[in-house]
């Protein structure tokens, strides 16, 4: 028999359920919990289906709600991002509806770091004035919206800033994926490939680490993968947290990522490895990069990577016979995101190896996800505003970027030359965690108008002129999502609690009253359930049968494996060769270029990377994950033991980190597991808005050492372009 | 550390309780004459016992916020810490009713204080029995420790009473001179007792040898070796010794009898040796703690 | 009756913390009070390295050393074999955290009581996992009746060789692959 003497507890302290209702705003989410929850032991539970906003993953969740208030959350089973598990953000991170420190109501900058509480009316007022004086001064080509992309805005941010005339519209991809993007879209038609992990016998992760970088469902795929004996290759300067996986860690010097699958690409086609039946039927161009590769052998990589020829030669041939059943996972932030001057080149690469390997569309290879098929609103009642005729400002000087993402950091530059005089910022930080951030300051100081929209006091808020509180994902319905795939679904975020603050709005409404200040309402002339009905009716599913089961997956739709689809490439073909390339001047084959700058004896290349239990800036603030931090050191750099104790560093000793552009003080993690060339430093930490209580002070701003810059292709932010001399100091 | 200073306290005071009602018992029966020192000792051992329980319900926070569950303290017979409530319940009871006997002048019930004698036993053996039986921490898991604390807890019992007595009447501390001859020795097997537990834990156990090294080379090596051994240990012995040996000569010789006598020779020697045993004693308790090292379970 | 336990594949485990958060919601823990702790090993020298993470809570231990000191018996062993804390008995006097080989107990200063991993009674109860086995991401955890020889952990023990922490100090409920 079960005893549940826990639960009991709870009539105990029934009394104290009122008082804390009360002052339900304030409360934080523990006072709550150990009052409140515990208060209603055995009140029943409500389960509302959602989606997580943790991170860009956007896990399926349940909500269980007691009493009106969230209690916990569990795994959606069906979605395709949790498969029934959430990371330690998805289930932190939602205390923060909870938070002490939400932005609760809108704000107006009255001095550095002073705001003074507005009215919405006023705000918009005021912000449309602003707008329509700008653009009629200098056109709509100088105001900008940049946000992490999710479901509600990829519908409303873009057109709001259409129907303000201006093409300016960007997302957080800069310093996350843009190379990437760019090299695999000119290459295979899409930004990214999805791997068929469960079904491959041979995995090579380059820069990627399902364990920290987390989706659920990739890390349970990888585990079942290595259940069924694939073999799995880890290339990383360090040894991350998913090493246990891996048969073999490859630690290669950071940057020369490229050389090592250049050399590994040449090893195929030595020994007569590669599909030749797929690369005549689906490639152009590949007697040239054929060409190009004989420079290429693992000898000439040996020197550039530090690993051995052998290895190269013995994992090339082992993943050219364990075709197509193998593949380099196309791979994320970590090694070609956004980091080097070579990252785009090693993004084509890495795609060209996987069509080498003929392992597009194959099961257990690189699959071109299918799409659901959503309807749209209708544009003889909901209008639809003109498409700019202006270029995205940053087409120009990256023609090669991925042209919906853009290049967001182009909005600081032109902000400096005097080009961009407004930017809204939509869920993102980039006064932070984009660029340097006093080159970012400075740029911003020089904008006419400045409106962030975020639920907490966030640095780029803080550089504002009027700010506006979101409702947190808890408290939100939200636009239907697609998910593509291997299999198609919708998804759709709910609300799961009243609001807790009742002065703050969410996006949908915002834009919709923003846009009715500025004189366009007649483009937001729809809610957001009617939106919703409409995209959804091709499907053939009710809302109301989506809001019961919150994730709906299409079966149906699975592509079709063994099948090659035609690309979206101007060849429709996989290209080795890229006109485009050509076009903006770069070789139309891959070649191989060194990174942009290389330490010296006595200095480290910075490198980052994720933790499993932050995301970016935005969760650092969240108690119950922050405490993790506290409990294990976890914002420590990382130094190899060797270069420690040249340095006289020890374990935890507090270390000066100096690089061009700035200097901080850390403690460091000596280990084994990481290149002695490379500093680790764990990317979440260093926020500096005061109003962050959890999080101010943490580590170190990694960004603050990334001189401003843009890769020539991408236009990504080159953010391990970064040289530092560490020394220990005092403390 | 799990258990801090105020356990450490705890422990400390109870072995210190215990010994006090020792020393004014066997005091009552050897030096009938002695009254201060036998009522000291009868009075300041059920106040320290209760300080110290005082201390250990602090301790214990769920019980200091719910007073009604110390009950449960008496329940479960295979816990130490039950049978040494029990055993504390009954020295105390039988330590107020001595007291209050002394204090309204009448004769303690023989029976009554041989039973508090008994317990007085029981409850400085369950301070080390309390974290000896501790499987977990090697340092602790040997069978010297309830006997180091059981010699450490008569040492300060008999030097509580004696620096009270010693301050409420000068003279009375040189009748006692066997006792004084006890407490000499007791400190001299204490000494014995903590390196021979050292050698031996630390020799057969590797969370064991970390410990010591914390106490003799490491973190804990300054009050290791200054406070305990030097102050708490070495500086009694000493000062004891000559005193005993000044004694001796004292009461060779009639001068030095009537000195004795009137007590006209410095006590500042007997305040100093029995503050220090104190010392020592709480300093004892609190390194055995503060350098508790687990068994590792990877 | 049945005798609860549980597998943890250190070899899978990434030390993700996702157990130690979804265990804290579940339970309703203070920020600081997590059940659950991560041990790191790490072996060999660049770039032949090894990682050992360990998530160790409560092993719920036959015969444990917690329940036999607790003085007040507010730790008590259930027919099914899961170590339970009575809060409503417990003074906080740390005797068990003291007597605990694995270090397993915590002491939430909001209620003074000390906690440890409860095998998530009240989902075991509803036939569910416990909420640190079924948000695992990496699926090092497997949950169920150790007495049950067709039970999914009492297979994947004898199919992984699984062992608990310290043989040597007396049978405990969590095994783990290494
Ligand atoms: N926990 C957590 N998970 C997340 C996110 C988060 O913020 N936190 N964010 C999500 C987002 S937006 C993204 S883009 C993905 C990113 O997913 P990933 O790209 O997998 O994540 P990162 O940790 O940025 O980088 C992965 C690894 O790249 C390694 N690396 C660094 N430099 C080099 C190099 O030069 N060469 C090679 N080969 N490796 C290198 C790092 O050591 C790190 O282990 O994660 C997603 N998931
Ligand atoms: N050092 C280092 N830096 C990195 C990385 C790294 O690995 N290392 N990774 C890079 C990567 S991959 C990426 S994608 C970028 C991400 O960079 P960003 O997209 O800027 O992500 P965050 O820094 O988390 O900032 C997100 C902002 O959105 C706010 N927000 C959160 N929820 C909501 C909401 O519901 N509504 C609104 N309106 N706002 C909300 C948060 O409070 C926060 O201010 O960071 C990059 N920066
Ligand atoms: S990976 Fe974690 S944080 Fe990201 S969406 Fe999923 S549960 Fe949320
Ligand atoms: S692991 Fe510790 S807390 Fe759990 S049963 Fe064993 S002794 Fe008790
Ligand atoms: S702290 Fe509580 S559970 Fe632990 S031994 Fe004391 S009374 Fe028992
Ligand atoms: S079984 Fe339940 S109580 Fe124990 S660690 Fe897992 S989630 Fe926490
Ligand atoms: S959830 Fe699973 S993988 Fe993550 S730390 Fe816990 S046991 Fe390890
Ligand atoms: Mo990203």
């Amino acid at each position: 028999m079960l005893d549940s003497k826990i639960s009991r507890r709870g009539f105990i302290k029934a009394s104290a359920a009122t008082t804390v209702l009360v002052s339900a705003g304030t409360a934080s989410f523990q006072n709550w919990s150990s009052k409140y929850v515990k208060a209603s032991g055995k009140t029943e539970i409500k389960e509302i289906a959602s989606t997580c906003n943790g991170c860009s993953s956007k896990c399926g969740i349940i909500g269980h709600i007691k009493n009106g208030r969230l209690w916990k959350l569990t795994g959606h089973p069906d979605h395709p991002s949790s498969k029934g598990k959430l990371c330690a953000r998805g289930h932190g991170y939602a205390t923060l509806v909870y938070s002490k420190e939400r932005l609760t109501q809108p704000l107006k900058r009255v001095g550095e770091g002073k705001f003074e509480p507005i009215s919405w009316d006023q705000a918009y007022k005021e912000i449309a004035d602003k707008l329509n004086t700008i653009i009629k001064e200098n056109g709509p080509g100088v105001v900008s919206l940049t946000e992490d992309p999710r479901a509600t805005g990829k519908f409303y941010s873009p057109r709001f800033i259409q129907a303000l005339g201006s093409p300016n519209y960007y997302t957080h991809h800069v310093v996350c994926s843009n190379s990437r993007d760019a090299g695999f879209f000119h290459t295979l038609g899409v930004t990214a490939t999805s791997a068929d992990i469960g079904s491959s016998k041979y995995i090579m992760f380059i820069g990627r680490s399902y364990g920290d970088a987390i989706r659920p469902s990739s890390v349970q795929s990888l585990a079942d993968a290595k259940e069924k004996g694939a073999k799995i290759v880890i290339v990383d300067p360090r040894l991350n947290n998913t090493g246990n996986f891996a048969n073999e860690w490859l630690a290669i010097r950071p940057g020369t990522d490229l050389a090592l699958v250049l050399a590994m690409s040449h090893v195929l086609i030595k020994q007569n490895l590669y599909d030749t039946e797929f690369i005549k039927n689906y490639s152009i161009g590949f007697e040239e990069y054929a060409k190009e590769l004989e420079n290429y052998t693992p000898e000439w990589a040996e020197k550039l990577t530090g690993i051995s020829a052998d290895t190269i030669t013995r994992i090339a041939t082992d993943m050219g016979k364990a075709k197509p059943k193998a593949l380099i996972e196309q791979s994320w932030r970590g090694a070609f995101g956004c980091n080097y001057e070579n990252s785009t080149e090693t993004g084509r690469a890495v795609a060209l190896f996987n069509a080498m390997l003929g392992n597009i569309q194959q099961q257990g290879g690189s699959i071109i996800g299918a799409k659901s098929h959503l309807g749209a609103l209708d544009p003889a009642k909901y209008p639809s505003p003109k498409k700019p005729e202006l270029k995205k400002a940053g087409q120009e000087e990256f023609p090669l970027a991925y042209e919906e993402q853009g290049v967001a950091t182009i909005v600081a530059k032109n902000a400096m030359e005097g080009k961009m005089k407004a930017a809204i910022f939509h869920h993102a930080n980039p006064a932070l965690g984009y660029g340097n951030p006093k080159y970012m300051k400075k740029a911003f100081s020089k904008m006419d108008l400045i409106v962030t929209i975020d639920v907490q006091m966030s640095e780029t808020a803080l550089l504002s002129h009027y700010i506006l509180p979101d409702v947190t994902y808890i408290e939100r319905d939200e636009a239907i999502e697609s998910l593509s795939g291997k299999t198609p679904g919708i998804a759709l975020r709910q609300q799961m609690v009243e609001k807790v603050h009742p002065e703050t709005k969410p996006i949908h409404q915002i834009y919709s009253e923003l846009a009715k200040a500025c004189g366009f309402s007649q483009y937001f002339n729809f809610s957001l359930d009617e939106l919703n009905e409409a995209m959804l009716a091709p499907t053939g599913i009710t809302y109301q049968q989506l809001r019961q089961k919150g994730t709906i997956m299409f079966p149906d739709m699975t592509v079709e494996l063994g099948k090659m689809p035609e690309l979206k490439t101007p060849s429709k073909k996989v290209e080795f060769s890229s006109e485009k390339f050509k076009e903006a001047g770069f070789s139309p084959i891959v070649k191989w270029g060194e990174p942009k700058v290389s330490p010296k004896e006595d200095s480290f290349r910075l490198i980052t990377g994720k933790q499993a239990i932050h995301s970016h800036s935005q969760t650092a603030n969240t108690p119950i994950l922050m405490q993790i931090t506290k409990d294990y050191d976890l914002e420590r750099i990382w130094m190899n033991p060797v270069r420690a104790k040249d340095l006289g560093i020890k374990d935890g000793d507090l270390v000066e980190v100096k690089s061009s552009e700035a200097v901080s003080k850390v403690r460091v993690k000596v280990t084994e597991r990481i290149h002695p060339e490379a500093i680790f430093v764990p990317s979440h930490y260093g926020i500096t808005s005061p109003y962050q209580k959890t999080a101010v002070g943490v580590g170190f701003g990694y960004m603050e050492h990334v001189p401003f810059d843009f890769e020539a292709r991408s236009g990504a932010g080159n953010i391990q372009e970064v040289i530092v001399k560490v020394r220990k100091v005092k403390g | 550390m799990v258990w801090g200073t105020t356990i450490a306290a705890y422990l400390f005071l109870a072995g210190l309780s215990a010994g006090a009602f020792l020393t004014s018992s066997y005091i009552s029966r050897k030096y009938p004459k002695a009254v201060t020192v036998r009522m000291t000792g009868r009075f300041i051992s059920p106040v320290l016992m209760g300080i110290g329980l005082l201390l250990l319900i602090v301790d214990a926070e769920a019980g200091l916020k719910n007073p009604l569950r110390f009950i449960y303290l008496f329940t479960n017979f295979s816990s130490v810490m039950t049978i040494g409530t029990y055993f504390i319940s009954f020295f105390m009871l039988a330590g107020f009713y001595v007291a209050l006997m002394e204090l309204l002048k009448k004769d303690v019930n023989k029976w009554i204080e041989y039973i508090g004698v008994v317990f007085a036993i029981g409850t400085a053996m369950y301070t080390g029995f309390l974290i000896g039986v501790i499987g977990t921490v090697p340092l602790w898991n040997t069978a010297i420790l309830p006997i180091l604390f059981v010699v450490s807890a008569l040492s300060t019992g008999i030097a509580g009473t004696l620096l009270v007595s010693g301050i409420v009447n000068k003279q009375v501390v040189h009748l006692v001179t066997s006792v004084k001859k006890i407490h000499l020795s007791l400190l001299a097997v204490e000494v014995f007792l903590i390196f021979t537990m050292f050698l031996i834990t630390s020799t057969s156990n590797e969370a064991a040898a970390e410990s010591v090294a914390s106490l003799v080379y490491g973190e804990y090596s300054m009050i290791f070796w200054i406070v305990l051994v030097a102050v708490g240990l070495l500086l009694p012995i000493i000062v004891e010794s000559l005193e005993l040996i000044n004694d001796r000569k004292m009461s060779q010789t009639n001068e030095g009898l009537q000195v004795a006598a009137a007590g006209s020779h410095s006590i500042v020697g007997t305040l100093v040796t029995e503050m220090s045993v104190l010392i020592g004693g709480f300093t004892l308790r609190f390194l055995i703690l503060a350098a508790a090292v687990p068994i590792a379970f990877l | 009756m049945a005798r609860y336990g549980m597998m943890i594949d250190t070899r899978k485990c990434v030390g993700c913390y996702a157990c130690r958060v979804s265990c804290q919601m579940q339970n309703e823990l203070p920020v600081e009070v997590s059940f659950i702790k991560f041990h790191e090993i790490e072996t060999g020298v660049f770039p032949n390295v090894k990682n050992e993470i360990f998530a160790v809570q409560c092993q719920h231990c036959e015969d444990a050393p917690c329940e036999s000191v607790c003085p007040t018996k507010a730790t008590y062993t259930t027919e099914d074999g899961i170590v339970l804390v009575d809060p409503e008995k417990c003074i906080g006097c740390k005797y068990c955290m003291v007597a605990c080989p694995y270090q397993a107990r915590t002491q939430d200063h909001l209620t003074g009581v000390v906690e440890k991993c409860r095998f998530c009674v009240d989902l075991v109860a509803e036939g569910k996992q416990p909420a640190c086995v079924s948000t695992c991401i990496s699926t090092a955890r497997i949950f169920g009746d150790l007495d049950d020889p067709n039970s999914e952990v009492s297979k994947a023990i004898i199919k992984y060789n699984a062992k608990p922490l310290r043989q040597d100090l007396g049978k405990t409920k969590i095994y783990y692959v290494r």
